[in-house]
């Protein structure tokens, strides 16, 4: 290995741990914090819906802050990139906890989630030559000048992965595991494309979700709130858009954007959960669930998973498991055809 | 094991649908993005655009709409063998 690339390696590594450990020790202090505070709610999969302490997307936006700062420290210079997926990151919190301390509308939040593409815009306005967009690369085809269509469609590249990690974000551990999986997916190609920014945003992300992971699995300890999950889906868009790997970030968020269509089909529209008359799901005894047959069901993943028979909540996060790993292996397919044409 | 007895066909969905998005890619970057109307000047240039999307368009609708109808069948298959299963 040359001088340079151990370079990369190694920062990698210190900017990976420093989000890694600043998130998993920052948990405890946020969970006091929304006990204290009275942000919590009920796991309304589990027989006695045990309350369980809301807000743990605080901890995942520390990692990605203090990720990026020791890569300022580290580096002793500042990435206009990471700056950009950060403010994105960080945009999208400040929303998830605008949601959680005043419930929006379905709707509204969406539209909200839109505003959070706004650091991509302004930093394309000002450093143009390292902040490209408009330029995505497709499998076979290669990359494409796009101009006018893709102005348009840059506000649902933050807002669709945003609302889509939401929405799956129902069962312990599923937000993180599924976006763990949807990060690697992006993480892989950059690395064999050598899109150095984009490893640093996978590597700053990657360290945030798995110090929380622990404190989320079955049974949780503490839930990421809206403030994690449209935090985490508007920064795999912004390492999709930035990293110009938008086709591989769709494959890879595959099992979160089939679960926000569905929804989607099934409603017919955007609704805040509150909205929806009947749920999903229903619990059984013996924290087992199942599909709700009824024909006005919305048709979620869950639903879809469950519609071959009750599970336990660990098994069901294990078929999520499954299927974000599934889209993990199409998503680097579909980078290899980006490389072989 | 159980995991995979519960996604499988799930994840024939999303093989499907990922492979008919590459298939879509493909066919707009081969055919649509060349299609040329035979009228010259601005107007020629604007209908050229419109259709280019409108095929554009009916494309990615008619690849949601398989997308939706395999689910739909999908989850309607897998009712049935839970149906049929040991309750």
């Amino acid at each position: 290995m040359d001088s340079a690339l151990n370079d990369l390696v190694l920062k990698g590594l210190l900017v990976f741990l420093a989000s890694f450990s600043s998130s998993f020790l920052a948990m405890p202090k946020v969970v006091d914090f929304s006990k204290k505070r009275g942000f919590v709610g009920r796991d309304v999969h589990k027989d006695g819906q045990p309350i369980v302490p809301e807000m743990g997307g605080l901890g995942i936006l520390l990692g990605v802050l203090v990720g990026f700062l020791a890569y300022c420290l580290i580096s002793l210079e500042v990435d206009v990139c990471l700056v950009v997926f950060t403010s994105c990151t960080l945009a999208a919190g400040a929303i998830g906890v605008l949601d959680y301390l005043r419930t929006l509308r379905g709707a509204l939040k969406a539209l909200l989630t839109v505003i959070a593409c706004a650091p991509i815009v302004v930093g394309w306005l000002l450093f143009p030559s390292e902040v490209v967009i408009g330029r995505p690369e497709l499998p076979f085809v290669g990359r494409l000048r796009l101009t006018i269509v893709y102005w348009a469609l840059l506000p649902l590249a933050i807002a669709v992965p945003a609302n889509a990690v939401n929405m799956i974000d129902t069962f312990n551990g599923v937000m993180p595991i599924t976006s763990i999986f949807s990060v690697l997916a992006l993480l892989i190609p950059s690395i064999i494309l050598e899109r150095w920014g984009a490893v640093f945003m996978c590597l700053l992300l990657l360290g945030a979700l798995m110090g929380f992971l622990p404190y989320n699995l079955y049974p949780s300890r503490v839930f990421a709130s809206d403030v994690g999950s449209l935090a985490v889906g508007a920064g795999i868009g912004a390492i999709a858009v930035l990293g110009r790997l938008e086709v591989v970030g769709v494959v890879a968020l595959m099992p979160q954007i089939m679960n926000a269509f569905y929804i989607l089909a099934s409603v017919g529209g955007l609704l805040e959960r509150r909205q929806i008359a009947e749920r999903p799901t229903v619990v059984l005894g013996g924290n087992v669930i199942a599909a709700n047959r009824s024909e006005g069901a919305p048709m979620t993943l869950a639903n879809l998973i469950l519609s071959r028979g009750p599970l336990r909540e660990p098994d069901l996060v294990k078929a999520y498991a499954l299927l974000s790993f599934f889209s993990f292996i199409l998503a680097l397919a579909t980078a290899c055809f980006m490389v072989i044409r | 094991m159980k995991a995979l007895k519960y996604t499988i066909d799930i994840v024939s969905v999303m093989v499907l649908v990922w492979g008919l998005m590459l298939l879509l890619l493909i066919i707009v970057n081969a055919v649509v993005v060349n299609l040329r109307l035979p009228i010259e000047g601005l107007a020629g240039s604007l209908l050229n655009n419109a259709l280019q999307l409108a095929i554009g368009g009916a494309l990615f609708s008619a690849w949601l709409f398989v997308w939706y109808k395999a689910t739909v069948y999908c989850r309607k298959r897998r009712l049935k063998l839970w149906g049929r299963g040991p309750q």
